[in-house]
């Protein structure tokens, strides 16, 4: 019975695997429990050769251009629209940490913006006092007591781990304005919006890129330190709260 | 009467014998808030009045960052650190040339974010005890994003007793630790061996 209700829900089952996956990160003072293992590494390094090579002659200058060719006015309206799209996946996943002042907020925010805000293109609930908290299936993952279990970087995404790349594709399962898009054949509107995401995120990691490509002896090393040590504060203060 | 100028003179010889003992072990003792701050404002004040100074070269900016640096940073506490277990591992010959190595690194770093200023500042906030060493905490206010970036400087009792900066800790990730994870992956690639990274570090350090 218990077998057989696995089985139906890999993924349930795949989620309390990680959740009894012994901790790989060592949990010392405040910013030493930041190492990740890395198992995977020559994967690892293959996958950010890649995503530096289609960085450096395609998201990295286009990202440029989106920049500085934009104006930011409309730069700002399109970031307030898919922040807008974003909050209820983020206002569920608030819900299932547990955080119901985080959950309110992201539920009236998405209310707010989409109604006084035109469709989200105006950030009205800001100035009310509904800040913008993202937040994401991998955090809720860490909110069970999961630990990141090993280092992955993401094909064009990334820097992530196990935890977070599950995380990353619950969150695009379950994304109510993804599945409403594809049922009404929008989905290849969503697409454009979410390139626009990329390069205006692309866009604020420049200087933090750049500067580690250029100073740093081991940049894949690098990345990968930043990444576990920033994720992990990340958490550790949406947990806090 | 009499009893309580007993034991006056007797507190007053304990604490002489605990000022003495303080004395006695400057090397250990903790950093405070105000020494911490202080350090952190005079090091700001030194960077900013050099940055913006008109017509500066690069090379007197790096000379410029060679000095503070070299008067405000534990040096030779965070290349320790930042090698970690390989710091014993190595020679006598190689922990010289790495300490040497390092200092130029980390300069050849600073020189060259800081090259890029335009008019940036510094505020300080508050100060937090962290064990023995002092965490002071700063926003770096940019020029061209609204949002500021947030700094903490660790500061540590160095070696002549002096509080120095251990740690500069960006938006909550830290350089020595990021470091250290740097350079273990160079010596594990290069079959654990203290060589493969001083080569990579005289690259570095040379070819700037």
């Amino acid at each position: 019975m218990t077998v057989a209700r696995l089985t139906k829900l890999p993924l349930l089952s795949l989620l309390a695997a990680l959740i009894l996956l012994p901790g790989c990160a060592s949990t010392s003072a405040d910013y030493q429990s930041a190492e990740i293992a890395d198992p995977l590494e020559g994967l690892n390094r293959a996958v950010y050769g890649v995503n530096t090579g289609i960085d450096y002659l395609i998201t990295g200058p286009a990202s440029y251009v989106y920049r500085e060719a934009v104006p930011s006015p409309f730069q700002d309206v399109i970031r307030n629209f898919f922040r807008n799209l974003e909050l209820p996946i983020i206002a569920m996943n608030k819900l299932l940490q547990g955080n119901i002042d985080g959950f309110g907020t992201a539920a009236g925010r998405f209310m707010v913006n989409t109604v006084a805000g035109v469709g989200g293109i105006a950030d009205i609930a800001s100035h009310a006092g509904l800040k913008y908290e993202p937040t994401d299936f991998g955090i809720t993952l860490a909110s069970w007591g999961a630990e990141p279990g090993f280092y992955l970087v993401l094909p064009l995404i990334g820097p992530s781990s196990l935890r977070d790349g599950i995380g990353r594709g619950v969150d695009w399962y379950a994304d109510p304005v993804r599945i409403l898009a594809d049922n009404n054949e929008i989905d290849g509107q969503l697409m454009i919006v979410s390139g626009l995401r990329y390069l205006d995120t692309r866009a604020a990691y420049d200087a933090a890129i750049r500067d580690t490509r250029k100073n740093s002896l081991d940049p894949y090393a690098a990345f990968r330190s930043l990444f576990a040590q920033s994720r992990a504060a990340e958490i550790k203060a949406q947990l806090a709260d | 009467m009499l009893r309580r100028t007993v034991l006056h003179k007797t507190l007053g010889l304990v604490a002489l014998g605990l000022i003495s003992l303080g004395v006695t072990l400057p090397a250990h003792a903790a950093v405070t808030p105000d020494a911490a701050k202080t350090l952190v404002d005079g090091m700001a004040a030194q960077a900013i009045s050099t940055l913006a100074a008109p017509d500066r070269t690069d090379a007197q900016i790096r000379e410029t960052f060679h000095g503070i640096l070299q008067q405000n940073f534990d040096f030779d506490g965070i290349a320790k650190f930042v090698l970690g277990r390989y710091w014993r591992t190595a020679t006598p010959e190689q922990q010289t040339e790495y300490l040497k190595l390092f200092g130029d690194y980390i300069v050849g770093i600073y020189a060259n974010r800081f090259s890029q200023y335009s008019g940036e500042t510094l505020s300080v906030g508050n100060v937090r005890q962290d064990g023995e060493d002092a965490i002071v905490s700063t926003r770096i206010n940019l020029t061209r994003n609204p949002q500021p970036v947030a700094v903490d400087w660790k500061v540590t009792t160095g070696a002549d007793g002096k509080p120095r900066v251990s740690d500069v800790i960006i938006e909550q990730v830290s350089m020595s630790i990021t470091q250290r994870s740097e350079f273990a992956s160079i010596i594990q690639s290069g079959g654990g061996q203290v060589e493969a990274l001083l080569a990579r570090l005289r690259a570095k350090t040379g070819a700037r």
